[in-house]
């Protein structure tokens, strides 16, 4: 067995460390990482309590699968009640910090309470202590991390922070691990900034065991080979994830101009094209792949600022390579504020990674400022001077760097997109769910989408279904449900096995079964997995209901539910959340409020929280 | 007659440039098209003309007119 | 026929760790990377990632600094080998190496290096990307 049966549990406001069994019955339940983070959560807190209070736990949770030689296994969870929404917040995170903290020995990392003043928690294997922090606190991301590693002289620390943005309680600060992997949605870097605590370091010698060597080897070649092999991972590898700019604007799938448009004009300057291409004065945006733990695709891109562009040119503190564009920053920060400018894009990824801040959030919560402020609502005298025009990229990075500081209009746009519209007077603009701002598909032409997130538990989130190839051949609304819903319980699963979903390009269940077999047990059939991924589901929903939401939740904003498409595949179509709801709740077995069923609730072993 | 293509990702590799003008036949179709760009069939690939998609079954159904414009792209499914 | 070598190619690699993983596997049974005899250091923010192990060079300062004569040479694969039943766990071969790739491993309290794992390195097995390859340097 994988799991080391060890919980680190932190309360910070009494300033003790102690270490317990890892409840073993949960796991058997909720598979690991985002599934057993929300059983601990919801056993362990009120979901009433307010995101930003003391009462709110702060899970960091592995997977069995994590640090595993199985590819990917660089995966954590962030589990906590997110402020952007409200609701449930479980945010994923790559690169090594996930791994390191598994190889220290800890299965789960359970933060509760508040530190009187700033601290960080450091870990060395069986050494856990909560160090003063001042130092670091009002410091970047960037700033923490190294000097963290270079006060304990050890480069192998690997830490997981937050930035000024946390601290101050931006709506969607994330949690930044390795410089530039987030558990970056949902606002979980300010529940830790509630916490005062400004950094998690981890240095791990303790491993991970490996009950049959030569069982373990050959499920991991099998599985290791059908990932190289396929066309998905290839396509991944080479374009990064920002190959799909171009497929989504073709589809006319690209919110643009704060979802008033489905296409760009500007996709060829910021598309893996460009970012490839050699400039007129020899810059090239692209440096090379980069790879999380374990990971045999590398989606990651490297990227450099061209020196001479305006946001750098008299910086040169940020002449360095660090993370690029992936799809969504390049949506974020491109069509759907109709700007085309691939080094201000890459600059303001720097500072969501330096300042650690969600990019989706932060780039759709400027394009509603943007729609207000030439509807003459935000006035320039508000925006520090910054005119804020569809395609202003001076706009994007001053007001990127503000908010991040949380400086001036930057505390505005700190709020999120729905609490600011709802300032202003202006909710119907706010293009979210739950609080929690859309990713780069427009919901009128991918239907699928458009139900995912709608019913997603952590508010509007790309990565919690797959109906990508029922979207793509069929632009109705239409037999959406079915999938919709078996791709929410299978990712909920794979999200608790360790690994990271681009997975599966190559692999289904039957090789997740194989992986977690070999890990937890031969009882781990393929129906159990399925059927563990629906508990997760139903314990988030579950969470949800008990804090407050209900199915007037599940919705979409009016743009995508009465304005139809005005291009592209689904040209004059709107989002048929009607048609497909109802549906969807039936498969579920909710009741038309959107609530669990007694049978639901009978099948699923949940019914002690009916 | 005369055809805009504009093509994307992996597909870009079979058109300089990632866009073009293209003379066809006036009884020419969406095959024709892939066919001319040398784009190999077993390719994954996805074909939007002017506001619609074309089934893989219909490409050699499909006839094009004078300015349509053909998107080719990868049908990509994670990002 | 010349002796093969572990090829390392900086520009290949994504800092992936599946070598050190599969390092780890191979000698100590377990996922431990802090374990590995193979290392990948990163540089600029994952600009350049470097992965990095003995060159099993001919001097061998190891072996000639070894009061126990506890390392000695595979003349097959040309590899330095520890025999830890004659490892005292002095270190002193550690200061000798000047490239820091024979390290003390404080659970066994000797000192481990690669040894090509005898002919099949599980490193250039696991590299996804090409960047650690076993053979003849052209």
């Amino acid at each position: 067995m994988t799991w080391h049966q060890k919980v680190l549990r932190v309360d910070l406001t009494a300033a003790t460390i102690k270490t317990e069994p890892l409840n073993m019955e949960w796991a058997d339940q909720y598979l690991g990482s985002r599934g057993l983070g929300s059983k601990y959560l919801i056993e362990g807190m009120d979901p009433t309590a307010d995101a930003m209070s003391p009462e709110n736990m702060l899970i960091f949770a592995t997977g069995p699968l994590t640090g595993t030689a199985c590819s990917t296994s660089g995966r954590y969870s962030v589990v906590t009640k997110g402020p952007l929404t409200n609701a449930i917040a479980c945010s994923n995170s790559g690169g090594k910090f996930g791994a390191e903290l598994k190889f220290a020995g800890y299965d789960l990392l359970i933060l509760q309470g508040k530190s009187p003043t700033p601290v960080y928690l450091m870990i060395q294997d069986d050494k856990v202590e909560l160090l003063p922090a001042e130092q670091y606190w009002g410091t970047t991301v960037w700033h923490t991390e190294e000097t963290i590693k270079e006060q304990h002289s050890d480069p192998q620390i690997k830490v997981a922070s937050i930035g000024v943005a946390g601290e101050q309680g931006v709506r969607y600060a994330c949690i930044v691990n390795d410089l530039h992997r987030a558990a970056g949605r949902s606002g979980v870097g300010s529940v830790m900034g509630s916490k005062n605590l400004k950094a998690i370091a981890v240095r791990g010698t303790v491993g991970v065991p490996v009950a049959d060597i030569a069982a373990t080897r050959a499920v991991v070649k099998h599985t290791h080979k059908l990932l190289e092999d396929s066309e998905g991972r290839k396509q991944l590898t080479e374009y990064g994830t920002n190959a799909m700019i171009d497929t989504m604007n073709a589809f006319g799938g690209l919110p643009t101009n704060n979802f008033q448009a489905v296409s760009f004009d500007g996709t060829d300057k910021i598309n893996p094209a460009a970012m490839a291409a050699i400039e007129a004065d020899g810059h090239q945006n692209l440096i090379n792949n980069k790879a999380c733990f374990a990971c045999t695709i590398g989606c990651g891109r490297i990227a450099h600022i061209n020196k001479n562009h305006f946001s750098v040119k008299d910086r040169p503190r940020y002449h360095h390579a660090s993370g690029g564009l992936e799809y969504e920053t390049a949506f974020a920060f491109g069509p759907v504020l109709g700007i085309d400018d691939i080094d201000a894009l890459t600059f303001a990824g720097y500072l969501m990674n330096e300042h650690g801040m969600d990019p989706i959030s932060f780039g759709v919560t400027l394009a509603a400022a943007m729609e207000l402020y030439e509807l003459g609502i935000i006035k320039l005298e508000e925006t520090d001077g910054i005119p804020l025009t569809f395609g202003n990229a001076e706009a994007l990075t001053v007001m990127a760097e503000k908010t991040g500081k949380h400086e001036g209009f930057g505390q505005i746009l700190g709020l999120g997109s729905k609490r600011m519209c709802d300032k202003y007077g202006r909710p119907e603009l706010a293009m979210a769910v739950k609080g929690q701002e859309f990713a780069g598909y427009d919901s009128r032409a991918l239907q699928g989408m458009g139900l995912g997130y709608a019913t997603s538990n952590r508010g509007a989130c790309h990565l919690k279904h797959d109906v990508f190839e029922e979207d793509m051949s069929d632009q109705s609304g239409k037999g959406k449900a079915e999938p919709c819903k078996t791709s929410q319980d299978t990712i909920a699963m794979i999200d608790s096995t360790g690994l990271c979903i681009f997975t599966a390009a190559a692999w289904g269940v039957p090789e997740f079964q194989q992986m977690v077999a070999d890990a937890c047990g031969d009882h781990w059939t393929e129906e159990k997995l399925i059927e563990t991924g629906e508990r997760i589901w139903n314990i988030e929903r579950i969470f949800n209901l008990r804090a407050g939401l209900s199915a007037a939740d599940d919705t979409l904003p009016p743009r995508l539910l009465e304005t139809p498409a005005p291009s592209g595949v689904a040209k004059g179509r709107v989002a048929e959340l009607d048609v497909m709801l109802p549906e969807y709740y039936s498969l579920r077995g909710w009741t038309p409020a959107g609530i669990p069923n007694a049978q639901t609730l009978a099948r699923l072993a949940l019914t002690e929280y009916a | 007659m005369q055809v805009t293509i504009k093509a994307g990702g992996a597909i870009a590799e079979y058109v300089p440039g990632g866009s073009t003008t293209l003379d066809v036949a006036n009884d020419a179709c969406v095959s024709t098209v892939i066919e001319l760009l040398g784009i190999p069939s077993d390719k994954p690939l996805m074909v939007i003309v002017n506001d619609d998609l074309i089934p893989a079954v219909k490409y050699a159904t499909t006839l094009l007119a004078q300015d349509d414009r053909l998107s080719l792209v990868q049908p990509i499914q994670a990002g | 026929m010349q002796t093969k070598l572990l090829i390392l190619d900086a520009n290949l690699c994504t800092s992936c760790l599946q070598c050190e993983i599969a390092c780890s596997l191979e000698h100590e049974g377990l996922f431990a990377p802090a374990y590995s005899r193979i290392k990948v250091f990163e540089f600029e923010h994952g600009k350049r990632s470097v992965p990095y192990t003995c060159t099993q060079c001919e001097e061998a300062y190891c072996m000639e600094a070894c009061p126990t004569s506890a390392i000695s040479i595979n003349a097959e694969l040309g590899t330095k080998v520890v025999d830890e039943s004659l490892c005292v766990g002095c270190k002193v071969c550690t200061v000798a190496c000047p490239y820091g790739t024979i390290n003390f491993n404080t659970k066994s309290g000797k000192v481990t290096k690669c040894n090509l794992c005898d002919g099949d390195p599980k490193c250039a097995g696991a590299c996804p990307t090409g960047a650690i390859i076993y053979g003849v340097p052209a």
